[in-house]
């Protein structure tokens, strides 16, 4: 306690190399928080249960895939199975000035089951997929196309169909979809599709869920075998492996993100070294002194260390936090939407991180002190002495 | 004693506020200062000598009264005038030597010439010969590090001579030395005095410092209370090591 | 002035400081670099991919290749419109694709990946002119023969000989030929109607494109189609559509200035850190300085020069860190297709990156040196 105390006296000596430091690494960490939640994001979705325990069917060979109806009979009554939905794919412009920036991805599906079958929706309001039960026409739009659009739930829209060409449809707003996984997607009813495109016979892919990845494994295989010799031929892959193969072809991108969290941590445990030696060797003198009183080396390099760890985690803690604030704000439309908050959506920053971003600043405070604090560490009284006199 | 004085003080008071507290460090000071002669201002700590010292060399400004330097008031010059004007006509040397750690001996004693529009070759031959002056042609390239404080105080006075100011100011230039070393430095001073007709102004603890002036005033409070004319100095400290 | 030698002598004498500062800009260059090369890449590859006289027809409402179908009887149409070149037998120079994503399996391990597969008839050597072979030859007709683009060989580690399965068949690999960094180097090309009948695609079209006389006549052939009431297609210059693909690194674009803004904020705050800590201990010398006369914009401009030399070492430092990144090559997805791009750092990104390391580096210096042309010599020397 009275160790934490003098480390908090030393850090308001001198305040404004404290506030400095502190900025810094604050600037970064908000940076690291949002490149981490990236790198989290595609883990979680290689990784995890839930998502090597769902099958996703598509054509073998060719994308976009294109599966026939009749098969669907035939794919959900596999055993094994314990819940199943589609989704058809319908794209179009979201207003008449047809630029690329106003694209939709409509994803035509069950709406019973929605919540259950999809990942990320646990956070979806019930009551928006009652509504959807209940009118044909409806929506649930994606958070950022909400805010891009400017459009309120109750709303109508149309879309200028890419997909379907000349098969325009018109869709209410009956909810929003939680920011993160569904972005510049709606989801709407496949009986409003097959009514409104009059596409009855191909669907575009079908999700299934089994008991555990084990069974996934196997049903896959069952259902590889099944259709070799059908015209088209199916292709059966987990979720995860599906991301894996997403994930494999934006590599390049994932390695220059990790580049960047790299050189990152390096910076804030450059600066933060750099303003905890210009302080111990402010100290010098001081450190003897307590040396002189007894004080063990041991107990001095904690102090240095112990400096540099809290004015990470704090500058840590406070960054993140920013981060998430800054996430939370845009997600709810209270910062103007440009490219910038747009990641957001994609990648909200979860309250969680404000922990991990303590975290990172304390072990990068560790990292930056340990020069330091060697140096304190050889502190002689005697050379220290012999200086001032 | 020339009939036209370098250097004019006329009713000069210099105030400082403490918070709301009104500190008087100097009052009604008058004096004049002769071209060359060698002035030794003396009095107890905290009498107002370095802030008298620092008006007449142009580094402060005066709450009232005027100061003339050379038939120039300097009191009424703005800070940007004071600066140039001060490279030519003052040079300064201190206590504690105050050179720059990390420039040579030739190097600080450079620094002022820069302020000047003189060509590398005019300087290298003021810099060098400064440095001769002072007897340090053998530690041109030598840092303050690595000089003796004798030295160190030799290369100060060479940087505050090199512009060949009418007056050079002295702060207590021994105080940090010992006592030979001391005695070296005040004969340098004089020596400038007698041989290049500089000026002279020395704010000094010490007896010996003093003795070696021509002329001596004593601050006390913030005002003048002695001014006495010297015999030569040798001659004075003489007598003041015999005692 | 104040001499430059009492700048160097500073930084040196407090070396460490200074290096670790300087490696604080390093990094951040080296990042600012890379980011920005591997977007110069992408863009050069999109740029290289068009030539000015060729112009792209893709069905109506799309703006990407994958997604496009054309049926004949409208093909056979644009391609006899006005201002289409016609080749040395009075054929028009028109050259009809199909373009397909594959899932591919290879042999050893079970992840899927796409190639890119084109399928092209004999015109589209005469269209795409820029194209020609490495090694091998061209595939024939009918035969599951392919050829592969540079950049495939690359990624895949294909070689000549070599059989792939695509859909049921097994293709042989025939010829890698190059087109002078092109996107079409990511690409299989193959026989168009082999192609079309293997996946149920017979008399269907990904795209058409057709050849002007000139680049100007290209223009207005794209300008003539699009808002032809008899046709409906998308119509561009090549060019102007590869450009368009490129547009999709915008976003990212921003957010590598983003990423570089924060990460020279993190380094700005280190030298002002730096500066602060170096006035502070050089308090007195500033002092003389005033005393000799030096005025207070001399004292300011000396040591933002200070904290421009750390920058300036930092920066440079960076940018050779970064440019050994040039020349490295990697695929990226844009849209539904992937392209393989090498990163290129060049001149502009050079001076950009050494602009960004200098103005950082004034910013982080500005305040300090105010605060040293602040320093009151009296005070100071008290
Ligand atoms: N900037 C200032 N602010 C407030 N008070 C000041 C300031 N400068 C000097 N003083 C006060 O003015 C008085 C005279 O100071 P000065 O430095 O001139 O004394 P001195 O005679 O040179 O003393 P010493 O022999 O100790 O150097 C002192 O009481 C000092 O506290
Ligand atoms: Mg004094």
């Amino acid at each position: 306690m009275k160790a934490l105390l003098l480390i908090l006296k030393n850090l308001r000596r001198n305040k404004l190399r404290t506030t400095l430091t502190a900025l810094a690494v604050i600037v970064m960490v908000v940076l690291c928080t949002e490149a981490a939640t990236v790198l989290f994001w595609v883990h979680q979705h290689v990784h995890t249960q839930a998502c090597q325990s769902k099958l996703l069917v598509s054509e073998r060979w060719v994308a976009p895939s294109c599966i026939p109806t009749r098969y669907l009979a035939l794919l959900t009554h596999q055993e094994g199975v314990e819940d199943w939905t589609l989704w058809n794919l319908y794209t179009g412009y979201l207003d008449t000035s047809r630029q690329s920036s106003r694209k939709g991805f409509g994803l035509a599906t069950r709406p019973d089951n929605l919540i259950a079958m999809h990942l990320g929706l646990e956070k979806l309001d019930p009551a928006a997929v009652e509504a959807l039960q209940r009118e044909k026409t409806g929506a649930i739009v994606s958070a950022d196309l909400m805010q891009q659009m400017n459009w309120k739930v109750g709303q109508q829209f149309t879309v200028l169909s890419s997909s379907h060409p000349h098969k325009d449809l018109r869709f209410k707003i009956v909810g929003v979809l939680p920011p993160g996984e569904y972005v510049r997607n709606f989801f709407f009813r496949q009986d409003y599709y097959e009514e409104g495109t009059g596409n009855k016979e191909t669907i575009t892919c079908v999700w299934l869920r089994l008991r555990d990845a084990e069974t996934a494994q196997r049903v896959a295989s069952r259902i590889q075998k099944q259709f070799q010799h059908s015209q088209p031929e199916l292709k059966v892959e987990t979720e995860s492996a599906g991301v894996a193969r997403f994930v494999s072809r934006e590599q390049a991108l994932l390695s220059v993100l990790k580049w960047v969290v790299a050189v990152l941590v390096l910076d804030m445990a450059i600066v933060l070294s750099n303003s905890i030696s210009v302080a111990t060797r402010e100290r010098r003198v001081e450190m003897a002194v307590l040396k002189v009183l007894g004080f063990e080396p041991v107990v001095i390099m904690a102090l240095v260390v112990g400096e540099a760890m809290l004015l990470g985690a704090v500058s840590g803690f406070v960054g993140a936090a920013l981060a998430w604030l800054s996430s939370t704000l845009a997600v709810h439309g209270f910062l103007p939407s440009n490219p910038a908050t747009r990641i957001f959506f994609s990648f909200p920053i979860q309250a969680a991180m404000v922990l991990w971003g303590a975290l990172l600043g304390a072990l990068v405070g560790f990292m930056g002190s340990i020069v330091p604090a060697w140096n304190a560490w050889q502190v002689k009284v005697s050379d220290v002495f012999a200086k001032i006199a | 004693m020339s009939a036209q004085p370098l250097i004019v003080v006329d009713n000069v008071a210099k105030e400082y506020m403490r918070g709301s507290e009104r500190i008087v460090v100097l009052r009604d000071v008058n004096l004049e200062i002769a071209a060359a002669d060698f002035v030794a201002l003396i009095g107890p700590s905290g009498s107002g000598k370095t802030t008298l010292l620092n008006l007449i060399a142009g580094l402060d400004q005066p709450t009232s009264g005027r100061i003339w330097f050379d038939g120039l008031e300097i009191s009424k010059l703005d800070e940007a005038r004071l600066a140039r004007w001060r490279t030519n006509a003052v040079g300064f040397v201190f206590q504690f030597f105050h050179l720059i750690p990390v420039l040579t001996a030739y190097e600080n004693v450079e620094l002022p010439l820069l302020l000047l529009n003189l060509t590398a070759r005019r300087r290298r031959e003021q810099v060098l010969m400064a440095l001769d002056l002072v007897g340090l042609s053998h530690r041109l390239h030598h840092r303050p590090g690595q000089l003796s404080g004798g030295e160190q105080q030799r290369v100060g006075i060479a940087r505050a001579l090199v512009t060949d100011p009418k007056l050079i100011v002295a702060d207590e230039p021994t105080g940090d030395l010992d006592h030979v070393k001391s005695g070296e430095i005040l004969d340098l001073l004089q020596s400038l005095q007698q041989e290049l007709q500089k000026t002279i102004l020395l704010v000094t603890h010490d007896p010996a410092a003093a003795a070696r002036a021509r002329r001596v005033l004593r601050i006390d409070k913030g005002t003048l209370v002695e001014d006495r004319s010297m015999h030569s100095g040798r001659f004075r400290l003489f007598e003041w090591t015999v005692q | 002035m104040v001499p430059l030698a009492y700048n160097y002598r500073n930084l040196q004498v407090r070396w460490k400081t200074t290096l670790m500062t300087a490696f604080g800009f390093t990094l951040v260059v080296a990042a600012l670099v890379i980011m920005l090369a591997f977007l110069n890449g992408i863009e050069a590859a999109c740029i290289a991919s068009g030539e000015p006289e060729n112009v792209i027809l893709l069905s109506k409402g799309n703006q990407d290749e994958v997604l496009s179908q054309m049926e004949r009887p409208l093909v056979a149409q644009v391609e006899n419109s006005k201002g289409v070149a016609v080749d040395a037998a009075g054929r028009p120079l028109a050259s009809r694709e199909l373009f397909l994503a594959v899932h591919h399996r290879p042999p050893e391990g079970d992840e899927f990946h796409f190639l890119q597969v084109r399928g092209v008839l004999p015109a589209a050597f005469r269209v795409h002119s820029q194209l020609h072979l490495l090694s091998g030859r061209t595939f024939r007709p009918g035969q599951s023969e392919v050829m592969i683009g540079k950049g495939v060989q690359r990624t895949h580690h294909f070689q000549i000989g070599d059989t792939l399965e695509i859909g049921r068949k097994q293709w042989q690999i025939v010829g890698v030929f190059e087109s002078r960094g092109a996107a079409f180097e990511s690409e299989l090309w193959c026989d168009l109607n082999e192609l079309a009948s293997q996946f149920r695609r017979d008399g269907l079209y990904s795209t058409v494109v057709l050849r002007a006389e000139t680049p100007q006549g290209a223009e207005e052939l794209a300008e003539r189609l699009r808002n032809s009431r008899s046709v409906s297609v998308e119509a561009l210059t090549e060019p102007k559509y590869y450009q368009k693909q490129a547009e999709q690194t915008r976003l990212l674009q921003t957010a590598a200035w983003v990423i570089a803004w924060f990460m020279g904020l993190g380094a700005l705050f280190g030298v002002m850190n730096t500066q602060f800590a170096a006035i502070g201990q050089r308090s007195k010398e500033i002092a003389v300085l005033r005393i000799l006369g030096f005025p207070a914009r001399a004292i300011l401009l000396s040591f933002l020069i200070e904290a421009l030399g750390i920058a300036a070492v930092g920066g440079s430092f960076g940018v050779a860190l970064g440019a050994a990144a040039n020349g490295v090559t990697r695929s990226f997805s844009l849209g539904a297709r992937s392209i393989d791009f090498a990163f290129r750092v060049d001149g502009p990104i050079v001076v950009c990156a050494g602009i960004f390391a200098l103005l950082m580096g004034l910013l982080g210096g500005l305040l300090p040196a105010l605060s040293a042309m602040r320093v009151k010599p009296l005070e100071a020397l008290r």
